[in-house]
Parts: C-alpha cells; structure tokens; sequence
C-alpha cells in the first residue's frame, strides 16, 4: 500500500491545508485562531508546508500595519487532492 | 472538516458583532428618522444626510475590523463570494426593478409596505448570517415586525420604520453583547 504524503499527513498541517483550501488567503493570526496551536508551533508546520512548495507567503501591508498572508499553491493542491484519494483508497479497503 | 472550516470562514465576519451593530444603527437611523419626519420641521435635508450617515458607519465598521478584530483573530479572504455579496445584489437591483414596475396605488406599495420592508430586511439578514443560529432569531423579528404593523393598520411609512426601529434596537443590543464577550475573549497582540 502507498504511504500517505508525510508533509500533509500530520494533523496540524492537514488542518491548515485544509484551511486554506477554501480561502483565497488567510493571515498567521487567523490561522493561528482556527487551529489552535501555539505560535512557535504552527510557525515550524508553515515552514515546512512552505518548503514543500504547498504555500506561498506574501509580505505586505494593510495601511500601515504588516501583514503575512500565506496561500495554497497548486502543488499543494494536488497533494492535499491525492491525500483525499489515499484516504478514500484506505477506507474502501477497509470496508 | 473541510466543509465545517468553509462554513466558519464564511461566518468569520459575524465574529465581532460588528456587522450586527452596523446594521443594527443603521436601521435605528432609519427608525429615528421616521420619528422626526412626523413632526412639523422641514426634513427634507435629514432625508439627504441619512445615506451619507449609513455610507460612514460602513467605513467606520472596515476601519474598526483593521484597527481592532483582524489583529485579534486575524484576516481571510475566501476562495469565492459568499451567498450574502451576492445576494444582497441579486436583492438590491431586484427590489429596485420590482419597485419600478409595481403600480403605486396597490396593496404591496402601499398598507402592505411594512411586510415587503420586513421580508426584505428578514432576507438580507438570514444571507448575512451564513447559518449563524442568532441570524435567525433576528430574521424572525424583521418579519414578526412586517407582518404585524401591517395587522395593527400602522400604514406604509410608520409600520416600515416601526420595523426598522425594532429590529434596529435588537441588533444593536445583540451586537454589543457579542462584541464585549469577543474583547473579553480575544486579547489585542499588545496584551499578549
């Protein structure tokens, strides 16, 4: 059987991938409010959905005040997608 | 949970009772000024000012969600319109055009006017409540409001703002309780 993607397949990063699957963008705050985890912690799960090139980050700035703004690429589209897939896979198997 | 995180971004604006509040004022102007234009001054200037004073309560609502809520609980942007943009557009041009063709001397335009105006407002806020149990608590009213100014023969103009007096007062209130249990709840970055 294939192994579920590792990047996705933690529960914090699952949560955010789906967060963002439905949003144009979403702030650190905003995620930080809809998960629940501490800054420290969803910090290092951004990062590395990041580096898997899942996100995008856009700095910038709303009058005066700075804003992160983080969005799902297309590659993490597809990976969330085939994530989707291998869980139906598991659980047709299961049944 | 996909599902349930689209359904909280949509409801994520109601998270303040900011709109509540917006909205809640907005239609207590309206009330006020029906109030006002019943006595025997020259209201035609109040008339004027009135769209000017809901267009500032609009930008004071935007200036307050940067200043103070998406600091707090932060800032999303959905992938598409919700189901309250577009209809309150689908209502807005809708309602002109059914106004414009409706003859001025039948019922809905007339004595049955407060039930058009309290099915309206009932409308606009089950949209801007995306589900959100309390929205239709305050629908109900709108309508309830509506429907009775009508029976009590109140006429089109004092039952319409009759109705947006009421349901003006009850979203203010409700508005407020929501806005000080999110404060209480919700520490600014510079508290934390």
């Amino acid at each position: 059987m294939n192994t579920p993607d590792p990047v996705i397949h933690a529960p914090a990063r699952l949560a955010v991938m789906t967060l963002l699957k439905g949003a144009r963008s979403a702030d650190f705050v905003y995620l930080l409010h809809e998960t629940g985890l501490t800054k420290g912690n969803l910090a290092t799960h951004l990062a590395k959905l990041e580096a898997a090139g899942y996100l995008e980050v856009e700095k910038t700035y709303r009058g005066r005040v700075p804003l992160t703004l983080y969005r799902i690429t297309e590659v993490g589209r597809g990976a969330l997608r085939g994530y989707r897939q291998h869980l139906v896979a598991v659980l047709e198997r299961l049944s | 949970m996909e599902d349930d995180s689209r359904r909280r971004m949509y409801q994520y604006p109601n998270i303040d009772g900011t709109g509540e509040l917006m909205m809640g004022t907005a239609l207590l102007l309206i009330g006020f000024a029906g109030v006002i234009a019943q006595l025997p001054i020259n209201t035609e200037l109040l008339f004027r000012v009135l769209p000017i004073g809901i267009m500032l309560l609009f930008l004071g609502l935007l200036w307050f969600r940067q200043r103070v809520t998406y600091p707090r609980t932060g800032y999303v942007t959905p992938r598409r319109p919700n189901s309250f943009t577009i209809g309150l557009l689908v209502l807005t041009f809708g309602s002109m055009l059914f106004k414009h063709r409706l003859p001025d001397d039948i019922y809905l335009t007339q004595e049955g006017y407060p039930l058009l105006f309290g099915a309206f407002l009932a409308v606009m806020l089950l949209l801007a409540g995306q589900g959100l149990r309390r929205f239709y608590v305050y629908a109900a009213v709108a309508l309830l409001m509506g429907v009775g100014s009508v029976a009590a023969g109140l006429g089109s103009d004092s039952g319409m703002f009759l109705t947006a007096f009421v349901t003006g007062t009850v979203l203010t209130v409700s508005g407020s309780r929501i806005l000080r249990r999110y404060l209480a709840e919700h520490a600014s970055p510079g508290d934390a």
